[in-house]
């Protein structure tokens, strides 16, 4: 009986397990063809001839094919049962072995897993936010086909809203949606106990049935509450009938004083759905006090009264173009049958989640960018922690290649150990990632409704795994080959060997360093932006300022006079306060949203194709100039005579001055804005109305007692402590009325800075980008310079043996270092100039051809780049020839 | 040969080819040539139906398998017995044996007390 033992002792499953498979068929087929030919060759030793002998050998054998099958059959079904098991058997071999691995050099690996988790958490943090914003349906039972739809006026998006006849013609005729509802945001005083002010909103009855919301309690609008003259009811959210009565079932059929009229309430819905998403009470629009009705009836002549906003469930299977068309083809009928209010007047369309996405997406975009470029330097610096860990391992390596272990094994053994790295420190980034979405957060989407959750939830978990798993085993292939790559004896060959592991090294620590300078490069241009958004003139000075809100109600101020007369009243008193220089009024306050927009006829303009200019519109007291501090530039502003029963008169802002006179002799001149004609008395500088971005438009001012609005907000400048002026406004305006609400109580200081928080917020997150990348590069560096020269301990020793000044060893040293961050730093300010580029579109006043910020960039790398290269530049200097052969 | 003994008799080419794996790493055509050698080419094994049992072992860890080299430098495969195989050997080969006296002291027997 002979038989040889195989060279190799992997068993036959684990053969299946290769990376290559195996063939079961061609196997049982060289097994059978092996019997039959070592029978036939018996035969044949005993004097046959050699046809006769493989004859009889496969007579003797018998049916081969079935044998055959039988084999396959049997061979196959114990792979698969046995596949799965052994793959898991093994998969917890390898990373029980990754494990030891790990402990036995934990520095490195705690070092990997910290980057590993930075990135991972910034993944995951951003992953929640992108997922809400971009992934999710939003949060109503139609959230998937919701839109919001607006007038467009002339062509130009001018806002979003739409009138009422307008949204009723559109409902009536379209054929795109399952419904479609308008709503009106409006603020109402309630009286139950002090007066407290309430944000409403007025709904078509339609509205709810758009959201696909249905109520908590009670019941929502039929077409009867929604008809002028029904009795007034009012929906609410679940939270305002908690705090109000205690139990959401205790606000049914109650009925509660709402701007000075009764109101029941009939409904409650539930909190996550409230539309838009801070308000507390809904009103049928005919019923709310809504412009657009007169003394309870429909005024036919509202249709050029645009303010509400008009939302539609798409009906399935409708696409926004079609739906887009549709409404198109209705207001160009609109067009010809009102062409004194819908001339120019057409629709446009977005998906109701562009309206929260719209404003963030070019910051969203930003940091998902700086979030990946982060991930990314992370998995390299991983990448290049293990290469370097492999100096220690090449024996072991060696040692298990020449015992018998496979190259795949191998390979899988070390891509084991990456991606438990990489899962260790997955599971450190998504505890991170709790804690670094608010920050993100701020920086993307300060603003975004209360119902757009962002939490790490399951799928951001999932994610996370999923990332850190991708990351793992994308990072750790070509140091797991390379390495693998070490075979019986080739620690001998370890120059060779260490050459090449070495180059990938090098081309990670370069991508490092580019990644690096990108993100530095970013947060100089993010830095920047805030630096000039600090720096734009907004025409007014917001320090030392305090506002707040107040709303005019009751039959009381039914009269202008008396409303003109409360706010001259008030505005004096104000004055009066010790410590307070000044106080005003206007029916808002600068940068503070937009406005309202006057059609304006101006003396001296010919109508061009008959349609005049909107133009920006303030109400404003005497004491408003003053108080923010609006620099007047000709003429005068307005005094306490500027009243209902004196001539007309506006002060214009600048740009409306050079517009329209170019001359410089706007006063005097005569401008009609639904009023009559009023006189040009001054001009003042440019205030950012809107917002503080974006070039000044024309503006002008009325005298808030020529048109007394109800609603005011105040300013009132004082150089003591603003809290307590504005506790004293409070006791001012009660001593006046004590049913008087005041409301958003801010100063103009965080009005600004709100303004601003965006570009802050993003600026300072991609400063802790760039900070955390720089830290990386910088480790990663450092990790490669240390090889290298431990590499080289015996040349360098040698050196000094032979007389090098230990100085021009160092120097030699950070040279090669100084070397690869500058080939990094060629490739990242290529790429820094892209991303620069495409900032430029996102942040304010920033160009993306700004030579200092790329050579301050290229400074702060090089100085990082000095740091990491210090260490290993001293020891090498320090090289003894004696340690240096002990070495070997 | 009759379909009744198929059970047993497969259950003693299982038993034979654990006997015959259990000196040293053997390929199949090894395998046949020890059963045959060993019973004085008494039993002559079908075959066609050794190859499925060996697999059939080895899918049970009885046998591991694995290809080397053949004496005459061909690529063979090579089967050995595992531990499992090697308890599986002890406990069939006593119950074969005690099955076998058994029939033997029958057969033995006197004639039937009547």
């Amino acid at each position: 009986m002979s038989s040889h033992s195989s060279p190799r002792k992997t068993p036959a499953w684990r053969r299946y397990l290769s990376f290559w498979g195996a063939d079961t068929v061609a196997d049982v087929d060289d097994e059978l063809r092996f019997h039959i030919d070592m029978r036939a060759a018996d035969y044949a030793a005993r004097g046959l001839t050699s046809d006769a002998a493989r004859r009889r050998a496969e007579q003797r054998f018998g049916n081969v094919a079935r044998a055959r099958d039988a084999c396959v059959q049997i061979d196959r079904q114990q792979e698969r049962t046995e596949n799965h098991m052994h793959m898991l058997i093994a998969l917890g071999q390898d990373a029980a072995y990754a494990l030891r691995v790990l402990r036995r050099q934990w520095v490195p690996a705690l070092a990997a897993i910290l980057c590993m988790a930075v990135g991972v958490s910034a993944t995951t943090a951003m992953f929640s936010i992108v997922d809400t914003l971009l992934l999710r349906p939003l949060p109503y039972p139609n959230g998937d086909r919701l839109v919001a739809i607006s007038t467009a006026h002339a062509g130009a998006l001018s806002g979003s809203v739409s009138s009422y006849l307008d949204y009723r013609d559109w409902r009536e005729s379209q054929h795109s949606f399952d419904e479609i509802g308008a709503l009106g945001q409006t603020d109402l005083v309630m009286l139950r106990g002090e007066p407290t002010n309430v944000s409403a909103a007025l709904v078509s009855e339609s509205f709810f049935r758009v959201f696909g919301v249905t109520p908590e309690l009670g019941r929502l609008f039929t077409n009867a509450d929604d008809q002028a003259g029904a009795a007034p009811v009012m929906v609410v959210s679940d939270a305002f009938a908690r705090q109000q009565f205690g139990e959401a079932a205790h606000a049914i059929g109650q009925s509660v004083m709402l701007n000075g009229a009764a109101r029941v309430i009939v409904g409650v819905i539930p909190n996550q759905w409230r539309y838009p998403s801070r308000t507390e009470a809904w009103l049928p629009i005919a019923t709310g006090g809504y412009s657009g009705f007169s003394n309870g009836v429909l005024n036919p002549s509202s249709r050029g009264n645009r303010n509400l906003e008009v939302f539609g469930a798409l009906r399935r299977g409708v696409t926004l173009d079609v739906a887009r068309r549709d409404l198109a083809a209705i207001a160009a009928r609109l067009q010809h049958e009102w062409p004194q209010s819908n001339a120019e007047e057409t629709t446009a369309m977005m998906p109701l989640r562009e309206l929260y996405v719209g404003d963030v997406r070019g910051s969203l975009y930003a940091v998902i960018g700086a979030t990946i470029l982060v991930l990314l330097i992370a998995c390299a610096n991983v990448a290049a922690l293990q290469l370097a860990r492999a100096t220690a391992r090449t024996r072991e390596i060696a040692v298990r290649a020449a015992i018998g272990a496979s190259r795949s094994r191998i390979v899988r053994q070390l891509l084991t150990e990456s991606v438990v790295l990489s899962l260790a420190g997955g599971a450190l980034g998504a505890l991170l990632a709790v804690w670094s979405r608010a920050l993100i957060q701020r920086a993307v989407a300060p603003n975004t409704p209360a119902w757009m959750t962002f939490s790490i939830d399951g799928r951001a978990l999932l994610f996370a795994l999923v990332v850190s798993a991708i990351a793992g085993i994308a990072f750790g292939v070509a140091p797991a080959l390379r390495l693998a790559d070490i075979r019986a004896g080739a620690a001998l060959r370890n120059a060779t060997v260490g050459a090449t592991r070495s180059r990938l090294q090098r081309a990670f620590v370069a991508a490092e360093v580019a990644i690096s300078i990108m993100l530095v490069v970013s947060a100089s241009l993010a830095l920047e932006s805030v630096w000039r958004i600090q720096r734009i003139p907004i025409g007014i000075d917001p320090h030392d300022v305090v506002s707040f809100q107040i709303t005019m109600q009751g039959a009381r101020y039914d009269r202008p006079p008396a409303r003109a007369q409360l706010i001259a009243d008030i505005e004096q008193r104000l004055h009066a306060l010790p410590g307070v220089t000044g106080a005003g009024a206007a029916d808002r306050m600068p940068i503070n949203g937009c406005c309202s927009q006057f059609t304006a006829r101006i003396e001296g303009q010919t109508d061009d194709e008959g349609h005049a200019p909107l133009i920006t519109g303030t109400i404003a007291t005497p004491g408003y100039f003053s108080t923010l501090r609006v620099h007047r530039i000709a003429g005068r502003t307005f005094t306490a005579d500027d009243d209902a029963n004196a001539p007309k008169v506006t002060v214009i802002n600048q740009t409306f001055a050079d517009k329209y006179w170019p001359n410089g002799d706007a006063i005097g001149h005569h401008v009609n804005t639904g009023v009559g004609d009023a006189t040009v008395i001054g001009i003042v500088q440019d205030v950012k109305q809107a917002t503080i971005f974006g070039a000044p438009e024309p503006q002008f001012f009325r005298p808030y007692a020529e048109d007394p609005w109800t609603n005011v907000t105040f300013a009132v400048r004082s150089h003591g402590d603003l809290a307590q002026v504005a506790a004293a406004a409070r006791r001012v305006v009660h001593a006046v009325d004590p049913t008087m609400p005041i409301f958003n109580v801010q100063t103009l200081e965080a009005v600004f800075d709100e303004s601003t928080l965006t570009t802050r917020s993003l600026s300072r997150l991609l400063v802790a980008f760039a900070g955390i990348a720089l830290l990386l590069a910088a480790t990663g560096l450092y990790g490669l310079i240390s090889f290298l020269v431990e590499r080289r301990t015996r040349e360098l020793g040698l050196r000094v043996a032979l007389g090098a000044e230990p100085s021009r060893v160092a120097a030699m040293v950070v040279r090669q270092a100084m070397m690869l961050a500058a080939g990094g730093a060629v490739i990242g300010i290529g790429g820094a100039m892209l991303a620069a580029k495409w900032l430029a579109a996102t942040l304010y006043g920033v160009t993306s051809r700004e030579p200092s910020v790329y050579v301050a960039a290229a400074v702060i790398l090089g100085a990082a780049s000095l740091a990491a290269a210090y260490g290993p530049a001293r020891r090498a200097s320090r090289a003894d020839p004696m340690d240096a052969l002990r070495a070997e | 040969m009759p379909d009744a003994n198929v059970e047993v008799l497969r259950g003693t080419l299982d038993l034979l080819i654990l006997k015959a794996v259990s000196w040293g790493p053997t390929h199949g055509y090894g395998v046949a040539r020890w059963i045959e050698q060993a019973t004085g080419d008494v039993l002559q094994i079908e075959e066609g139906s050794l190859y499925p049992a060996l697999h059939r072992l080895q899918a049970r860890h009885w046998i591991d398998a694995e290809w080397g080299i053949s004496e005459n430098n061909r690529r063979a495969r090579f089967y050995t017995l595992t531990a499992k195989g090697r308890a599986q050997l002890r406990v069939e080969a006593a119950t074969w044996t005690r099955f076998a006296y058994a029939v033997f002291a029958a057969l033995e027997a006197p004639p039937h007390p009547a």
